[in-house]
């Protein structure tokens, strides 16, 4: 008799339980170089945590088909494990909809990388610091110092600004002159304020100009692009240095004003009166 | 200028005035004001020795990055297969180092230029530079070893069109500064592989006999630097 007929238990012939053998090493083989290869292609794209949770994740997806794949050559019937799977799969997945939605979107939010430790962001109206990424849920650290924990379902389903994805940004003031300030002059001014701000960048260049004829005031424009590090600070510094420079060489300010003609004036009174109104400022 | 240094000693360059003195055996005092923050620090060490000497340009008024971007006052083109050596300025920091045998540790960093950022690319993609705007030499020019030092750029176009140049980005981890009592120097190469593109990288050799070598912070601090050179490829 053929050693390879002989039964080993029940149906299960040694041939047959060589094949269940051969896939299962074959299996594990194929989990362990496709785990590894994962490994490498995502190196220095992912964490080095968050890449042995995608790898083990990996490995034993591919090592459980295998397994399936093995399971008939050893007697065992899957039909059978089909239904009562099929059925314990349904009341799982109802149960961890959620866990899985939320481990899903963390393996997507790690691969695509929309945002970094220690990036300022803004997640669906949340504003703070990213703290860690975890494969389940993001932890943020708001601007107030506040634990923030918020699920990876959540932040890759919702609008997220990264502050600093990009090198530099930019930001920008209005300032108001009165209509008898020489607004050429002062536009000078902030531009030699400017110069002089070594975080205020020479390129992208700093714009300043006029941007409308308010009603109470020539309004200028003032853009200037920093380091995404340093912007806030150069933004609250400077400002008030513009402030006092353009005060200290006679630029105002001006308040709000509103011209009202009594309706017992004549015309020329009127006139008079606005043109002395729109010297003083 | 540049130079070791038995402490008690006190310095007065221009608007700035840095003291190390000692109050006690093995405690000392270091003072430095008239260029940002003032600083006071106490330094614990049986040594006696400081060295000042010339570092790298990107430790004030804050380190924010390696690179260091020389815009020519000029710009120059050059024609196909063309090598010249050219000369321009580069901002100095001051390290001030104590000494400890063998050992040294740097305890502040100041400058006496000014200082300026800028990007070099576009917004989404560029780089973060420190910025100097430097006239155009044939020789070596004279300039203050206090705030400027003279680079030596060798220039090959290796492209087979003309080129115009209007500026070079260095990797300033690699950077190589020598210095005597008159000059502060380091040598840098740019090769231009197109109209848009040339890579640069610094020399580690004196461009003199006699000069002596920088400690640069980054030696100081020990960091492993894994590429020097630098590839221009948002244009020259």
């Amino acid at each position: 008799m053929n050693i390879f007929k002989k039964t080993l238990y029940g149906d299960v012939t040694l041939t047959e339980f060589s094949i269940a053998f051969l896939l299962i090493l074959f299996g594990l083989l194929f989990a362990k170089v496709v785990s590894l290869y994962v490994k490498r292609f995502l190196k220095d794209k992912i964490a080095k945590e968050h890449l042995d949770i995608i790898a083990k994740l990996i490995f034993y997806t591919i090592f459980v088909i295998a397994l399936i794949i093995a399971l008939p050559f050893l007697g065992f019937k899957l039909s059978g494990l089909l239904v009562t799977g099929g059925v314990v799969g349904l009341a799982i997945g109802f149960a961890s909809q959620n866990i899985v939605g939320n481990l899903i979107s963390g393996i997507f939010l790690i691969i695509e990388r929309p945002i970094k430790l220690g990036n300022a962001v803004n997640i669906d109206g949340t504003f703070g610091i990213v703290e860690d990424i975890h494969i389940m849920s993001t932890t943020l650290r708001t601007f107030d110092g506040i634990f923030m924990r918020v699920p990876n379902q959540k932040v890759f389903t919702a609008n997220i600004t990264n502050f600093a994805s990009h090198p530099v940004r930019r930001f920008e003031y209005t300032i108001g002159i009165r209509y008898s300030d020489d607004a050429i002059r002062a536009i000078d001014l902030i531009k030699g304020l400017i110069d002089q701000q070594p975080f205020a960048l020479k390129k992208p260049e700093p714009q300043v100009f006029v941007d409308n004829l308010g009603d109470s005031s020539v309004n200028l424009i003032v853009r200037i692009w920093s380091p995404n590090t340093e912007w806030f600070n150069v933004k609250i510094e400077l400002l008030w240095k513009i402030k006092t420079l353009l005060e200290q060489e006679g630029i105002e300010i001006p308040f709000p004003q509103r011209v009202i003609w009594q309706g017992n004036d004549s015309f020329e009174s009127d006139m008079t009166a606005e043109r002395k109104d729109s010297n003083a400022g | 200028m540049y130079n070791t240094y038995n402490i008690p000693c006190e310095f007065q360059w221009n608007d700035v005035a840095f003291s190390i003195t000692s109050s006690s055996l093995d405690l000392y005092h270091y003072h430095r004001e008239g260029t940002g923050d003032p600083v006071d620090k106490k330094i614990i060490s049986h040594s006696n020795q400081m060295l000042i000497n010339p570092v790298e340009p990107l430790n004030t008024p804050k380190f924010l990055t390696q690179y260091l971007l020389i815009e020519m006052a000029q710009s120059m083109t050059i024609a196909p297969k063309m090598k010249k050596n050219v000369y321009l300025t580069f901002p100095l920091d001051l390290g001030v180092y104590f000494l400890e045998k063998a050992d040294f540790k740097l305890i502040d960093v100041f400058t006496l230029a000014s200082s300026k950022y800028t990007l070099y690319g576009d917004p989404r993609h560029g780089v973060l530079c420190k910025y100097w705007e430097s006239p155009l030499f044939e020789s070596p020019p004279t300039v203050l070893p206090c705030q400027e030092g003279v680079l030596q750029l060798n220039i090959y176009n290796s492209d087979s069109d003309w080129v115009e140049v209007h500026h070079v980005v260095l990797n300033a981890y690699g950077m190589k500064i020598f210095y005597n009592d008159a000059t502060v120097t380091t040598t840098a190469m740019m090769e231009i592989r197109s109209k848009e593109v040339a890579e640069t990288d610094f020399d580690e050799l004196p461009p003199a006999e006699g000069m002596k070598k920088s400690i640069e912070v980054f030696h100081a601090k020990k960091l492993s630097v894994s590429s020097k050179k630098y590839l221009m490829e948002f244009g020259i």
